[in-house]
């Protein structure tokens, strides 16, 4: 990626920055000597984010007063916080909760007279589109039907359109499935885990992107000198779920079940399992939002995003690695035994 | 706006005991759970005993650091299972932060 083109310093607050966005963005940001200020909604910032901002702001999306007073005297808002429902078992409520926040963040930026709000998406707003890949227009112009997660961004993008059109500049970026350092919470990565810890029990293909969390970061800093009003798919790399499970269970060890699940099948199981994950807040392999994204996922461009951000998103095989050296780090997945070679004689298995 | 601030300042902390420490910590773990604190036991697991998912363990542990003013490393908290454990290693770090 090329190097951000000069901007004065900025004062930012950052929402999302426990996230795993919002981590790599605060990195990004401080690394071009921008003041970051990471908005915390708990009892305390999270403790892996001590050292990683300038300060730290008591803000609930929930609350538009403390949003406010949190915004006043930034020059930007980067909205790293969307919606991300856990289970695609609410789809009323998961859409009024995305629609509560953003507004919230939107009219606060307004109010608060910031001079720009970056706003993080998703490709999964996305649909077919009538080139060769979508681009960023290619948006259905009603919310996906079938899709929770889908339809929850799609809703969060017609809230962005109505600010736009009340005055607001914000710039909107779309990131494919993230892969990288500061995965805290075991998103897109829960993929590589459950290879290598040969839990995926079933699968379905279709065509997901997935791209480096780090090249995204440096895109949204870039996105401080984008034009007015841009939005930006940041996709990367368009892959096979086949041909990514594969590779997982190649590079890194696994195992993956030889035969994927019929699209009908793997929606059924799908929901099953997070009916019956969500009484106890567990985890489930292969969520529902990942088979809709699978099951929708078409080509996708992010050619404006390469021409005006410089985004040029890193190989899969070193985001791949990323995730993994992440996860080894946090203990999710054991470190492999050190080849014989590289062991002293006297420690070598006789 | 709140901003953040150190609750327990050195020379606070430079005076607490290890009974301190772990009061403190039951208090804070009690607060997060909304329940009474002399139901929290030491040997408690977090997640079997205690309910806790894994949010709710990040919210501990980041309101152990912020109140302790402490740093916890990424790698030495996801092996913790127990409250012993989560308060023997505040306690070895507000040690060495001194």
């Amino acid at each position: 990626m090329s190097p951000t083109p000069q901007i004065s310093k900025q004062r930012a607050l950052l929402l999302g920055s426990s996230g795993f966005v919002g981590i790599n963005v605060a990195d990004a940001l401080r690394a071009e000597g921008h003041h970051v200020a990471g908005a915390y909604r708990g009892r305390a910032p999270a403790f892996f984010v001590r050292g990683r901002l300038d300060e730290a702001v008591a803000a609930d999306l929930a609350d538009p007063g403390s949003l406010r007073a949190a915004m006043s005297g930034r020059d930007v808002v980067f909205h790293a916080a969307g919606h991300y429902p856990r289970y695609s078992l609410d789809r009323v409520g998961a859409i009024a909760t995305a629609l509560r926040e953003t507004r919230n963040v939107l009219d606060a930026a307004k109010a608060a007279g910031v001079r720009r709000v970056v706003y993080t998406s998703s490709i999964g707003v996305l649909e077919r589109g009538s080139g060769a890949a979508a681009a960023e227009d290619d948006v259905s112009p009603e919310a996906p039907a079938s899709s929770v997660y889908r339809a929850v961004k799609w809703h969060m993008e017609r809230a962005v359109s109505d600010a736009r059109r009340g005055g607001l500049d914000v710039v909107v970026l779309r990131p494919g499935g993230c892969l990288g350092p500061w995965d805290m919470h075991v998103g897109t990565g829960g993929v590589v885990v459950a290879v290598v810890s040969g839990a995926v029990s079933w699968w379905v293909d279709g065509l997901v992107h997935m791209v480096d969390v780090r090249d995204v970061a440096r895109a949204h800093v870039a996105a401080l000198v984008a034009p007015a009003q841009r939005t930006y798919n940041l996709a990367g790399h368009g892959v096979r779920v086949a041909a990514l499970l594969r590779c997982i269970a190649k590079r890194y060890g696994g195992a993956v079940p030889e035969r994927s699940l019929a699209p009908d099948a793997a929606l059924a199981r799908a929901d099953d399992e997070e009916r019956a994950a969500a009484p106890v807040r567990g985890r489930v392999v292969f969520p529902r939002e990942l088979v809709d994204i699978a099951l929708s996922g078409a080509p996708v461009s992010d050619d404006l995003a390469r021409r005006e951000l410089g985004f040029d998103p890193r190989p899969l095989d070193e985001a791949l690695d990323a995730s993994v050296a992440w996860f080894r780090r946090t203990g999710h997945l054991q470190s492999p035994a050190p080849h014989p070679a590289a062991l002293e004689p006297s420690q070598r298995p006789s | 706006m709140t901003t953040h601030a150190l609750l327990v300042d050195p020379p606070a902390r430079a005076v607490l005991s290890d009974d301190q420490i772990r009061a403190r910590a039951v208090h804070l773990l009690a607060t997060i759970l909304e329940r009474d604190p002399e139901t929290v036991q030491q040997a408690h697991s977090l997640r079997a005993d205690l309910g806790m998912d894994s949010l709710s363990a990040l919210e501990f542990l980041s309101s152990l650091s912020h109140e302790f003013d402490i740093d916890l490393e990424v790698e030495e908290t996801y092996g913790l299972t127990t409250l012993n454990e989560v308060v023997a290693l505040v306690t070895q770090r507000v040690r060495g932060s001194l």
